[in-house]
């Protein structure tokens, strides 16, 4: 149920980065991939989905991103005594145990961190 | 006498209401390069995906080394033609390598013979030294060269190229050109380019054809065609002129500037015919008349000679070079002469 959830919310996040990535390839690659004798399955595996693959790992990342931190559809669907980071960062503070929302919340930082390294990297690698 | 290459016989092609291909026939001979010019939109980059295979026909045929590979019915598909295309962006592939790029179309065969094959295409362009690089940290040039050679090595049996040198800053462009053209004379490939800038199609191809909506007007020699279009837009797209109205008298033709020499394009015509005479502008001389009825109304100092402007008696206007400086002033009286007695070219009135 959850799982299927997160799917719905977060599916249009990655969709569009997948697009975008799609609409950057000039169909003139592949025609070009056509015209030097490859069919049209190996175009796609040999020039389409290395192309895309930054869109797709970019979409992966931000939808990691927004599971981590996404609150109500966790509490509202999630299973009795489910618990996630934001789950236990909110029931800590809503009883104004801050001192036990700090440790978990620390963690939602640190492991956001590391998606959104690796976004602001490949941002500088296309920029290039 | 050897085979086409290519062969166009009645090729249509339509989108939606749009007419791209009208009736579009055509050979390419073995080692013979080919330019196709025309306005932008006129089809003829059309033309040149249709005979890639990346666009079917709608109506004719279109052979390949004689063998069938289009008509409304049937269509082999681009990776079995063994076309080689170099596209106006060059359409490198940014996540390969120089060399992997060239050898992308060097499939099923052995990793030596790719190897060879792809430092053979290097070399003749003369990248050799930078097959490690990708292509954003190349030049335009460069990047123009490694399309080249990437086309080149699997040695198709022609190559096409959309206007290959539109995307180079000008004075790049004569440079790359010759070198385009050292290639390919030197291998013997069969070529063929589209192009929209006349002195581009006429400097490296042997023959060159018109293409006006649609239709490919006239293919010749790039002399046949400046001194005999067959089709007054076809003068036009070949070089500056201007054209008379004119009515057919034997062996001339009255028009409001005198009486001039003609041949008709289309054959002997009828006294009384009325007939269109192409002037160019090196074609007349013009003399100070007080009685002419024609009026210098621009000049334009070229250096080496001076383009006159001159308005005609019906108000119409005619382009004129003279030589060297022009002591004409706007506003001068004069009279025209033809420059030698070299008929001009008349087309029938359609």
């Amino acid at each position: 149920m959850l799982i299927f959830a997160y799917a719905v919310l977060f599916f249009p996040v990655a969709l569009g980065s997948v697009r975008s990535a799609l609409l950057q390839i000039s169909p003139r690659l592949e025609d070009a991939a056509r015209g030097l004798g490859h069919n049209p399955l190996r175009v796609m595996t040999r020039v389409t989905l290395p192309l895309m693959r930054s869109g797709v790992l970019m979409g992966a990342a931000l939808v990691f991103l927004l599971t981590m931190k996404e609150l109500p559809a966790t509490l509202i669907l999630g299973p009795l005594g489910f618990q996630t980071l934001a789950t236990s960062v909110w029931s800590a503070s809503t009883e104004a145990f801050f001192a036990q929302a700090a440790a978990p919340a620390l963690m939602i930082i640190l492991m956001s961190s590391i998606p959104m390294t690796f976004l602001v990297m490949r941002d500088k690698r296309t920029l290039k | 006498m050897s085979k086409p290459l290519i062969e166009c016989r009645g090729v249509t092609k339509r989108f939606g209401d749009v007419v791209a291909l009208d009736d579009v026939s055509f050979r390419l001979m073995p080692g013979e390069v080919l330019s196709i010019l025309g306005a932008s939109g006129c089809g003829k980059t059309t033309l040149l995906r249709t005979i890639a295979g990346f666009e079917g026909v709608d109506g004719g045929e279109l052979y390949l080394q004689s063998s069938l590979v289009s008509n409304s019915e049937h269509h082999q598909p681009p990776e079995r033609r063994n076309i080689g295309m170099v596209f106006q962006e060059y359409a490198l592939f940014p996540h390969l390598t120089v060399a992997q790029n060239v050898a992308f179309g060097l499939h099923g065969m052995s990793k030596d013979e790719q190897r060879r094959r792809t430092q053979d295409a290097l070399e003749l362009v003369r990248l050799d030294t930078l097959h490690t690089r990708y292509p954003h940290e190349l030049s335009g040039g460069q990047q123009q060269r490694v399309a080249l050679a990437r086309t080149l090595a699997p040695s198709p049996i022609a190559v096409l190229l959309d206007e290959p040198f539109s995307n180079l800053d000008a004075g790049m462009r004569q440079e790359v050109r010759q070198e385009v053209e050292t290639i390919l004379r030197g291998k013997g490939i069969a070529a063929m380019f589209v192009t929209h800038d006349r002195e581009e199609a006429f400097a490296f191809a042997d023959r060159v054809g018109v293409m006006s909506a649609g239709r490919l007007e006239q293919v010749d020699t790039p002399e046949e065609l400046y001194r005999t279009p067959t089709r007054p837009e076809v003068a036009r797209v070949v070089g500056d002129c201007d054209f008379l109205v004119g009515v057919a008298q034997g062996e001339v033709a009255q028009t409001e500037v005198g009486r001039l020499p003609f041949v008709c394009s289309s054959g002997p015509v009828a006294d009384g015919a009325e007939l269109i005479l192409m002037v160019r502008p090196q074609d007349m001389v013009v003399m100070p008349s007080a009685t002419g009825d024609c009026v210098v109304v621009a000049m334009e100092y070229r250096g080496g000679e001076t383009m006159l402007t001159v308005r005609m008696p019906l108000g119409g206007t005619l382009r004129c070079r003279q030589g060297g400086y022009s002591n004409l002033v706007k506003g001068t009286r004069i009279a025209f002469a033809p420059r030698d007695s070299t008929p001009f070219l008349a087309f029938v009135q359609s």
